[in-house]
Order: structure tokens, then sequence, then C-alpha cells
């Protein structure tokens, strides 16, 4: 037998890729091919065939989170069940309040601040989402067009519509990581440029003792200007003529399952 | 199977779990078989990415992740890193 084999075996053993290998991998950079393609000819495709694997998998989740729940302490479900319905007895209190006193605004200025519009489900959201990315089920089919602006519950600005296929939209929200965005803060609406920072949030600066505080409202831009969230931090430096605002959203892009595009 | 097994999940991650957890298993599944960190990469692009973003990160991640694969995948087919 020879030290060294010089056959088929030794050449196969030592193949940088075998041809099984080989054709596996010409494969996929096929696929790889066929998606870029598509990314550019018609970028709403692939999100329409994935839009039933989203639903099987936003199902399982609550079944499973369901499924989890059966074994749950009772006596803190119970208590929890009770804290719940106490708490939505004082929200709904306070919702008929200021449902009541929004009427009476609408009816001052003649306009409502919830905008009325394309009403769609959310397929995908952050973070199986990167980049603040939303999917929603409605495209040119229901109306939706290209920069049309979207909202999430209550009128809250989310983002812009940046790409439609027949039944579905993609929409980059304004909290992207580093998207500037115009807006106002506080109650003399001072403006400042909102530069996001990812999962709704977003930062800002502004001169120092320009007199913004911890809680105050922050604004963009919709039909006037729309509550967007609230100032959590302050971040001041001595060596800085201007302070870093933090800002955490009100809407949690996490739980969002339904958003509204204005036509 | 394990090549179908790898073929699959590098499909079906960007669309089932968080982006972290999807890195990872694009990562994992590169080891197996180079190419499917461009694949993973590609199709969470092909779905999420957006104008505002500017970078395709994903594709350039899952380029990475295969380059990274295909070291870790011949280093352990060599046995250089075997137990």
């Amino acid at each position: 037998m020879p030290l060294f084999p010089i056959g088929n075996s030794y050449r196969r053993r030592n193949a940088l890729i075998s041809s099984g290998r080989a054709f596996l991998a010409a494969c996929i950079f096929f696929i790889v091919i066929v998606l870029l393609a598509l990314r550019t000819f018609a970028p709403g495709f692939l999100a329409h065939v994935a839009t039933p694997v989203w639903q099987v998998g936003q199902a399982a989740t609550d079944g499973l989170a369901g499924f989890a729940n059966i074994f749950g302490n009772s006596s803190e479900l119970t208590r929890e069940r009770d804290t719940l319905q106490n708490e939505n007895l004082t929200l709904a209190e306070e919702n008929r309040l200021l449902r009541a006193q929004m009427e009476d605004l609408t009816r001052l200025t003649a306009s409502s601040t919830v905008p009325s519009g394309i009403r769609a489900g959310v397929t995908a959201r952050p973070p199986v989402a990167p980049y603040d990315t939303l999917l929603v089920g409605a495209g040119t089919n229901e109306g939706v067009t290209a920069g049309a602006y979207v909202y999430g519950p209550g009128g809250v600005p989310l983002g812009t519509v940046d790409g439609v296929s027949l039944n579905t939209s993609r929409i980059a929200l304004y909290s992207t990581g580093g998207r500037t965005t115009d807006g106002w803060v506080g109650e003399k609406r001072i403006a400042i440029t909102l530069v996001g920072r990812g999962a709704g949030a977003f930062e800002a600066t502004l001169p120092r003792n320009s007199g913004i505080a911890v809680n105050d409202v922050v604004y963009a831009p919709g039909p006037g200007a729309l509550p967007i969230g609230t100032i959590v931090k302050i971040d001041t430096d001595p060596s800085s003529p201007r302070d870093d605002i933090f800002i955490a959203p009100y809407v949690n892009l996490f739980s969002l399952t339904w958003v509204t595009i204005a036509r | 199977m394990r090549n179908v097994i790898a073929i699959v999940l590098a499909l079906f991650a960007p669309l089932l779990f968080p982006w972290p957890l999807a890195a990872v298993i694009a990562f994992l599944v590169s080891c197996v078989l180079p190419p499917l960190g461009l694949l993973s990469g590609v199709v969470a692009d092909t779905l999420y990415y957006t104008h505002a973003v500017g970078i395709p990160y994903a594709t350039i991640a899952g380029a990475l992740a295969t380059c990274l694969g295909f070291l870790v995948h011949e280093f352990w087919r060599t046995r250089i890193m075997a137990a």
C-alpha cells in the first residue's frame, strides 16, 4: 500500500469544495440573484408571498402565549384580572371625558386631529423586521400610494410609505436609525430636528436654557402638529452649548397591529 | 438532510424570528453551507429594506457571515477546529 495515495479518493478528500456542494452553492447563488432582481424590479412580491408565513407565525406566537397561560398561577391570574378590570374602568372613564373634550375642540377648530384613511393590518414589525420597518397588508388595490403619511392608534404619526405593491406596503418609520424629521417640542412649539434611534425612539439637540423639561410633549408634522412622544431624559454637558434630549414614543411598535395610511 | 434544514432555516428565519436571532441563525447555517449567510441577508433586505436606511446592512452582514462561515467550515472539515 503506498504511503501517499494518489488516486481519485485522495483528490476528492482534499478538494476545496466537492461537486455536490458546488452544485448546491451555485443553486443558492442563483436564488440570491433572483432575489436581488426581485428587489429591484418587483420589491413587493416577496412580501406578498411571505404574508401567509407571517400570519402563521403570529398565530403560533399567540397560541403559545395562550397555552403558557394555562400553567400560570390561578390566584395570581385572578388578581391580575381584577387589577386590569379596575384599570379598564378608570381608563374608560378617562376616555369618555377626553372624547367629550376632543369633540368640543373639534367643533371649535372645525377639524379632527385623528386623520381618516386606509386602515391596514401590520404583518411584520420590529423586532422581526430590522431597520424599523413595518409591512402592512394594504397596497395599490386599496389605494395606498408611495410617500403617504402613516398614523398609529390615536393618530400618532409613525412614518411614510416607502414601497407599495398590489396588496402590501413597506413603511419607513420616522424612528429609523439616522433618519431626520423636523418637529416641535413643548408648549412654545420650539422647532427641533428629530433623529431616529430605532425601536420608535428619537434624539435631538437643543440650545442650553431653552426651557424644555422632562415629560414635555414632542410633535411631528401631520395635518398640523401631532404628538409623537415625550422627553424622557435630558443630557447636559458643561462643555457643550447644547443639550441632548431623548424621546420615548407614545406607540409601542412591538405590539402594533393596525395603522392608518392617509389617502 | 442537514443541508435541507439549513436552507429552510436560512429562508424562514428572517420572516419568523427577531432579527438578532435571525442573524445568529444566518451565521450558524453559513457554517454548514457558506452561501446561506448571504442568502439570508438578501432575503431580509428584499423584505425589509427601505430607502430611509440607505445601506443594505443585512446583505453586507450576510456576505460577512458567508466569509466567516466558509473559514469555519473549512477549519472544521480539515479538523483544525475538531475537538
